[in-house]
């Protein structure tokens, strides 16, 4: 059985992400875990605080609250008859939080965002999912808003013919045939990084040979930059899911190359979903 | 349609060009005209101050009375074997000095009624497109009525699929209107291809509402549509006519003859000598 990881920091955002993990555990019967991670620096404070003033009774008030809220989450009746297990795991800083829930074995990690307004119309996503998505040993779905009576039939899997992608879509597959959603493969042709039609059905019949997935179809798109193709025939097509496999850039590498996955994400409505691909 | 020009050399090629004729002629209720041309063959002379001349004599004179014979006999077997289809049929035999195509064009400018020429070709590469349809692509360059270039790989005689390569170019509203229509009169359906390249590159968009705008323009009711990305637009149109089953190819020729056909390339004459399905060709000069 799968396993489906919902952190959560009991924000609207989190809350969020919780509803559209629970539409997923239902089509596919992957059991939930709602975990949430406390900075272990609060606790120390909160057990320091709460030693001086009941003389060592009650230490652990702030884990029991945060128990207490996993627990009134777990057991709202929207929830009622899922496998839905609770978890608090504690970490020493911001930092180590992606971390933290990016080692934890999962098939899907699904993430609610805080959304940052940028420049121009654009909502950025937060900070941590930034780091989570560099760091994933799963897949992660980002949630940006509330979704309501979801229904995830159009897949969209971004793709420049990589050796690993046959993998991801193969560890996809449970998943996507659960949805019974269609995959439809999408390569971004630029003027710098020109794809010929020709290429991309040959290659594409190599990679999709060995698959898992029986059905599927392809459209190579046209457009100045990899992330305006992306976002533009996402809007044409109406996608409901948007699949793309990134490279987890970091450093120096992540400096200059940044991550077309992020720039999509941030600009991008509906839900995300980002594969980190190692190198 | 009210004459259809079909040159023969009783090859097979001519007889596929052929059989596709009779379908054509009658679907759409039109005459046929079956022409053969009688070569004459040409004598080079060097005159006393050096120059390089030809004999100028009556080609009668110089072609044997029973070569024009066997032609109108091997005609008339023509006429023969298609008697049982309602098609009205007429056939000419027409001598010529200088060389194939001067009597086919002859014939069209004796005729103010031909409305299209359908004749034959191999689907070529290589050596073969040097020795063979060089007549063809004559007719395709020069031609002053729609030209439809029969490939002898083309067995079925009926055309479902017509793929008109489309550009940013504005088009000629008449010529678009003359394509539509003989292309319906064929009873085939209408593709439109685009095919986008790094030199000149587009985005999905922008050739969509440049599809959007020409299907507007030139009253287009159904058409189907497909973008190709390769690095030529020749390319582009063998990858797609490769992959995807179609028919024939209608191509606007700018008609370049000499060096002007040489510096500037002309992508119908290519296509038409590479491609192994049927051609329909509009000269531009026309519109």
């Amino acid at each position: 059985m799968g396993k489906i990881l919902v952190p959560t920091d009991f924000s609207e955002s989190s809350a969020n992400a919780l509803d559209v993990a629970a539409e997923l555990s239902k089509v596919t019967g992957w059991g939930i875990t709602l975990m949430n991670v406390m900075k272990s620096n609060e606790l120390a404070k909160s057990t320091y605080k709460a030693l001086k003033a009941n003389n060592g009774a009650g230490t652990n008030k702030l884990l029991a609250e945060a128990k207490a809220s996993l627990e009134s989450l777990k057991n709202k009746p929207k929830y009622n008859g899922l496998k839905i297990t609770i978890e608090i795991t504690l970490q020493d800083s911001f930092t180590k939080l992606s971390e933290e829930i990016s080692s934890q074995e999962a098939d899907l990690i699904v993430m609610g965002t805080k959304v940052v307004p940028g420049y121009g119309e654009e909502k950025l996503v937060g900070k941590n999912t930034r780091a989570l998505i560099k760091n994933a040993n799963c897949p992660v779905l980002v949630v940006k808003k509330p979704v309501k009576n979801l229904s995830i039939k159009s897949v969209v899997f971004t793709t420049d013919f990589d050796v690993m992608h046959r993998g991801i879509l193969n560890n996809l597959a449970p998943l996507l045939n659960a949805l019974n959603a269609k995959l439809h493969l999408l390569c971004i042709s630029t003027p710098s990084s020109f794809v010929t039609s020709r290429k991309a059905s040959k290659v594409l019949g190599t990679m999709m040979n060995k698959t898992k997935i029986k059905e599927w179809d392809f459209t190579l798109y046209n457009d100045k930059s990899k992330e305006e193709g992306i976002l533009h025939f996402a809007e044409e097509f109406k996608a409901d899911m948007l699949i793309m496999p990134t490279h987890g850039r970091k450093g120096f590498n992540y400096f200059f190359n940044g991550s077309i996955a992020e720039q999509v994400l941030d600009h991008f409505d509906g839900l995300g979903m980002t594969v980190y691909q190692k190198d | 349609m009210k004459r259809i020009l079909v040159p023969v050399d009783f090859s097979k090629q001519s007889d596929n060009a052929l059989a596709v004729a009779f379908k054509i002629a009658q679907k759409t209720k039109s005459r046929l005209l079956l022409l053969h041309v009688v070569e004459a063959p040409i004598n080079p002379q060097v005159n006393m101050m050096g120059d390089a001349g030809m004999i100028t004599v009556a080609p009668e004179s110089i072609i044997p009375h029973e070569q024009l014979k066997h032609s109108d006999q091997k005609l008339n077997a023509i006429k023969e074997k298609y008697a049982n289809l309602d098609v009205k049929i007429e056939t000419h035999t027409e001598l010529d000095i200088e060389s194939g195509f001067m009597g086919i064009d002859k014939v069209i400018s004796a005729h103010d009624d031909i409305d299209l020429v359908i004749m034959g070709s191999k689907g070529s590469s290589g050596l073969k497109e040097v020795l063979i349809g060089s007549n063809t692509e004559q007719v395709v360059k020069r031609a002053r009525v729609p030209v439809l270039v029969v490939k002898d790989d083309h067995i079925e005689s009926h055309l479902n699929k017509a793929l008109l390569p489309i550009n940013l170019e504005p088009q000629n509203a008449k010529l678009v209107a003359d394509i539509v229509k003989i292309v319906n009169l064929l009873g085939a359906e209408l593709h439109l291809l685009y095919v986008n390249s790094p030199l000149q590159f587009y985005s999905t968009q922008q050739i969509n509402d440049m599809k959007n705008e020409f299907v507007k323009k030139h009253h287009i009711s159904k058409a189907s549509f497909t973008i190709v990305d390769d690095f030529s637009e020749e390319k582009g149109i063998f990858y797609y006519v490769k992959e995807n089953k179609v028919d024939l190819i209608v191509m606007p020729t700018h008609g370049k003859t000499g060096l002007g056909a040489f510096f500037s390339g002309s992508v119908t004459a290519d296509v038409v000598n590479h491609s192994a399905v049927s051609v329909l060709t509009f000269n531009m000069k026309n519109y």
